[in-house]
């Protein structure tokens, strides 16, 4: 059996156009996302991956709409250290944008992963309802755009790579963050043979199947593949209930600094015995449902 | 996970910095290969004698500097098992001098305290025999906040039972309900209450339930301005005696 994925995109467009009609800004250029499915869909083939990908479609789809936006502390493109985001209750837009963001015509954001705390290597990683990339405009790519502009991601095939190459890569594989659960059932199915995969590997590690957008990481990092969320204005943690969903702390010692109003929030990172808490790991649990 | 064998690794630093508020925070290293190559391993736990982490980018490690979630430090000290950082920060709610003598006659420690500019310090500690000392003082913390609290001397219970709750090695039901009701008696009872949300979310409904009973059993026996139950009298009687046992101990 094989699954029309771009009239899976075409249903799912929707949203886009409602968060026009409410008002919410949308960003200049953004592919419509049944090219990017069109994509996705050119690199199945017709052998095992397609067998793969018509067998997780649905399981892909379903783990899709449950993916929440993961901000691990650390960025240094936060401007915010972990104790000012706790104490503003926000996460601020970026001090500056990379020059590749810069030619796509974006303006500043916060930085969030699709169901992942790989990366950043922080103490704290605050782990978000969807539904607040609803509340300021936004756009998605299936990498992350920092590791592209700093040299981390590269063409599997490319004679040329300098920063307009790199800024064409960029505005190809992005779409409006409304778009992105769409997208995300797809493309979990086209690279993995378990979807839950997709949340559960570690920082090294690889897709099942190449990346449909030729890019890899220089050292195994999942940042080529992951879906990276870019919201383009501040987010507040004092949200509607039920938009924080968590704050997941490595270390016990934490909690002291988390004010009272967001301490319910907290959950403690995994630790073996006598270990530190695993931030990303336990995300991936959080994630995946197993906590 | 990485798994390195920390001979011939240095230590770095520590994934911990010096502003938090907790009164002690036990760290984990970041260690280096000692021949200056740029990989750095953030440490989650040792298993024998090698450690596993997280391998840190060369980018990563001043991005954590900078942000506040790593501290280094000095000395450059080659990298042994089962070392970590203790931080004992100035809101430590027990005796410093006596705690610091019975760290330093049950641990082995690396190199010389650290001194913050603000006052508190630092210890690299080989934690192979550690876990009972921490529980102790968690113990003594414990039961000095609750006579405390008995006595109608909420500032310092909280103080205690914070001390308690962070030093321990585990966090024990009976800690985290002495932490939620001590900040219930200093009015805060947004914190108390989410306590107990945590205790759920990170370790399970059961766990919170255990919290809960706690909770009661401390509301009936620290009532508050009441007088002092019998039960909670022969405590502050038993630690009565202790304390003295204790100075004498000292004095002799």
């Amino acid at each position: 059996m094989n699954t029309d994925i771009s009239a899976l995109g075409a249903r799912v467009s929707l949203p886009a156009l409602t968060r026009v009609a409410q008002g919410v800004r949308t960003l200049p250029v953004a592919r419509p996302l049944s090219e990017l499915l069109s994509d996705v869909e050119g690199a199945l083939g017709a052998g095992a991956r397609r067998a793969s990908y018509n067998s997780n479609l649905v399981t892909a789809v379903q783990l899709a709409a449950t993916l929440p936006l993961v901000h691990r502390t650390a960025d240094p493109a936060q401007p915010l250290t972990w104790q000012e985001i706790l104490r503003t209750g926000e996460l601020r837009v970026s001090t500056g944008i990379t020059e590749e963001e810069r030619r796509c015509r974006w303006s500043r954001a916060v930085y969030f992963f699709l169901g992942s705390a790989a990366y950043h290597k922080g103490n704290v990683a605050f782990v978000f309802d969807r539904a607040v990339s609803g509340t300021v405009s936004g756009n998605f790519s299936p990498f992350d755009s920092g590791g592209l502009s700093g040299g981390l991601l590269e063409p599997i095939n490319a004679g040329s790579w300098d920063v307009n190459d790199r800024a064409r890569c960029l505005d190809r594989h992005s779409t409006d963050v409304a778009d992105v659960e769409a997208f995300a059932g797809p493309y979990i199915a086209a690279h993995f043979n378990q979807p839950a995969s997709y949340v559960s590997r570690p920082q090294r590690s690889d897709t099942d199947f190449a990346v449909y957008h030729e890019l890899r990481s220089t050292n195994g990092d999942r940042r080529a593949w992951t879906i990276e969320v870019r919201l383009h204005g501040d987010v507040t943690l004092d949200l509607p209930r039920g938009s924080l969903l968590h704050i997941v702390l490595a270390n016990r010692a934490l909690e002291a600094d988390v004010p009272d109003n967001l301490l319910e929030h907290v959950m403690f990172a995994d630790a073996e015995p006598e270990g530190e808490g695993d931030v990303a790991r336990t995300t991936a649990e959080i994630v995946l449902g197993r906590r | 996970m990485t798994k390195v064998n920390p001979e011939g690794q240095s230590i770095v630093g520590a994934m911990a910095c010096w502003e938090g508020q907790a009164p002690f925070h036990r760290a984990p290293l970041v260690i280096a290969s000692a021949d200056g190559g740029d990989s750095l391993l953030k440490i989650l736990r040792y298993t024998d004698e090698d450690a596993e982490g997280e391998e840190l980018d060369h980018d990563e490690w001043p991005a954590l500097l900078s942000k506040q979630e790593a501290m280094l430090l000095p000395g450059n000290h080659p990298a042994q098992p089962h070392a970590w950082l203790w931080i004992f920060r100035k809101s430590f709610a027990l005796d410093r001098p006596q705690i610091l003598q019975e760290l330093s006659d049950t641990c082995r420690q690396i190199g010389e305290p650290i001194q913050s500019p603000s006052g508190d310090t630092a210890f690299l500690v080989i934690e192979s025999h550690a876990a009972d000392l921490r529980e102790t003082w968690a113990s003594r913390a414990a039961r000095f906040s609750e006579v405390a609290l008995c006595q109608n001397d909420t500032g310092t219970a909280l103080a205690l039972a914070e001390t308690a709750f962070h030093v321990g090695s585990l966090m024990t039901p009976q800690r985290l309900a002495l932490l939620a009701f001590a900040y219930k008696r200093n009015g805060r009872e947004t914190r108390a209450d989410a306590y107990l949300k945590m205790a759920g979310r990170s370790m399970g409904a059961p766990f919170a339930d255990e919290v809960r009973k706690e909770l009661e059993v401390l509301s009936r026996s620290c009532p508050g301005n009441r007088a002092l139950k019998p039960l909670v009298t022969r405590r502050i009687a038993a630690l009565s005696k202790e304390r003295l046992a204790r100075h004498q101990e000292a004095a002799a």
